[in-house]
């Protein structure tokens, strides 16, 4: 029997393959790329996993700390923390008592920072925090897991070598033979999302095995 | 008076009370000289006669964290006074954070009155002290996360994800600063604060509770088991020190 999946891909273009990722692993899968089409979405019909991708325009781009203005910081760092707290309060009104599981999927740069990307950083942080802060809230009824994937999967435009190298030494390959695309990461999603009957507020690097954090 | 900070010059935003007076103190007690960053100028002059009384040096830094032009004026000002700036230690936090927030009720007004003091004034101040912090041979920025963050504490929204979101500023900003000698660090306190106190006053239920998910037995004690420690964190003994999260609370949160 399959899953049926709703993705909200807020400020998240590159985010469109996971929905088809998603249905390659089973999922029936609908897609919302604003907060109004996600809330209108699951008032029709409640799916069993809410995937939620909630990005700033432009957060690939580096830029040296000393080189934003304050008005720009402010709209890439913390906005959409607070943005993707108005998403999932409107997502919780129209779930409305009923039992979900929402996993957000992010880049995992907040674990591990990068060079030229603080703000992206901090806000991808930003929106964990607030993913545990509300799976303590809103359980048991709505459950909550993080996946962090491989950042440029994301944010296509994103310098690769600004990506901070993981510790091993000598040619590196991550142990489980590469890193994980949208394949993967849809597996993971649907993984989460069961397992979410025994855990919530937890996060999962997709990456195959790259970092090992915490 | 000598110690590990001997000839530093630091600021510490939010020193007029609480946690920022006893940091403030701590690394004047070390031998930093240090701006006391406040916007109630009368709190923070009091920061600065505890300080003189206990013979450190202490300037007064008026400093709204949320204005880029104080932020810029205020540093600028203890640097044209004592010659640069080797620490810098954003503290400051708004006085709502305190407040439980459960998500469902928490506007845009309420989001912004924390974040514009967290994340902008971790940004502003970060922002301001860099070409001084660079030019160190100490260079030090210190902000102040929560095992709030870590944890996801349900009572309180907006904290618990701005605490949260130092996180990703401090390893990102160590590994961007790295290259000019800079350490980026935070801390986790878990303290006996004024405020702290006031609460378990009128909840000693919850007082017993909470004490018990400490290992130690106790809260800290501001001064000595947060403030002290974190001027140490900023001498040369944790020189090679970056890009992390530094408990003290007592072995409450296991992160890691």
């Amino acid at each position: 029997m399959s899953t049926t999946a709703l993705l909200c891909m807020i400020d998240a273009p590159a985010a469109a393959p996971l929905a088809a990722a998603l249905d390659a692993a089973g999922a029936v899968t609908r897609c919302a790329t604003s907060a109004a089409e996600a809330v209108a979405a699951i008032r029709d019909t409640l799916p069993e996993v809410i995937g939620v991708v909630m990005l700033a325009a432009d957060a690939g781009t580096a830029r040296p700390l000393v080189a934003w203005s304050a008005h720009d910081w402010m709209a890439s760092a913390d906005t959409p923390i607070f943005d993707l707290l108005a998403l999932l309060n409107g997502l919780r009104d129209a779930i409305d008592g009923r039992a979900a599981t929402i996993v957000l999927i992010g880049p995992e740069i907040g674990q591990t920072g990068a060079v030229g990307h603080v703000a992206l950083s901090a806000m991808v942080e930003g929106q964990r925090g607030l993913m545990k802060t509300l799976a303590r809230q809103w359980g048991p009824a709505i459950r909550f897991a993080w996946a962090g994937v491989w950042p440029p999967l994301l944010l296509p435009d994103l310098d690769v070598a600004a990506l901070p190298e993981q510790p091993e030494l000598g040619p590196y390959v991550p142990p489980a033979g590469g890193r994980p695309g949208w394949s993967e990461a849809a597996e993971t999603v649907l993984a989460l999302a069961r397992l979410a009957r025994a855990s919530t507020g937890q996060s999962v690097l997709v990456d195959g095995g790259e970092w090992m954090l915490p | 008076m000598t110690g590990l900070l001997e000839g530093r010059v630091a600021i510490v935003t939010g020193a007029g009370a609480r946690l920022g007076r006893d940091l403030a103190m701590a690394l004047a007690a070390q031998g930093a000289r240090v701006g006391v960053a406040v916007r109630n100028v009368a709190a923070g002059e009091e920061t600065v006669a505890l300080i003189d009384a206990a013979g450190g040096a202490a300037r007064l830094v008026a400093m709204d964290v949320t204005d880029e032009t104080s932020v810029a004026d205020g540093t600028g000002a203890l640097v044209g006074a004592w010659g640069g700036l080797d620490i810098m230690v954003h503290n400051a936090s708004n006085s709502s954070s305190a407040h439980p927030a459960a998500a469902a009720g928490v506007s845009r007004e309420d989001w912004l009155a924390q974040s514009r003091v967290a994340l902008g004034g971790a940004f502003l101040t970060a922002r301001a002290a860099y070409p001084h912090l660079a030019r160190s041979p100490h260079g030090r920025y210190l902000t102040l996360s929560s095992t709030f963050g870590f944890h996801g504490a349900a009572m309180n929204t907006i904290y618990s994800a701005q605490k949260s979101a130092y996180r990703g500023f401090v390893r990102a900003l160590a590994r961007e600063w790295g290259p000019d000698g800079i350490t980026v660090n935070a801390i986790c306190p878990a303290a006996a604060t004024d405020s702290t106190k006031e609460f378990f006053a009128q909840n000693p239920a919850m007082r017993d509770a909470y004490l018990r998910k400490f290992p130690l037995g106790r809260l800290g004690v501001p001064r000595t088991d947060v403030a002290d420690p974190m001027a140490l964190l900023c001498s040369d003994a944790f020189g090679y020190m970056t890009g992390q999260i530094f408990f003290l609370d007592g072995g409450m949160y296991p992160a890691g």
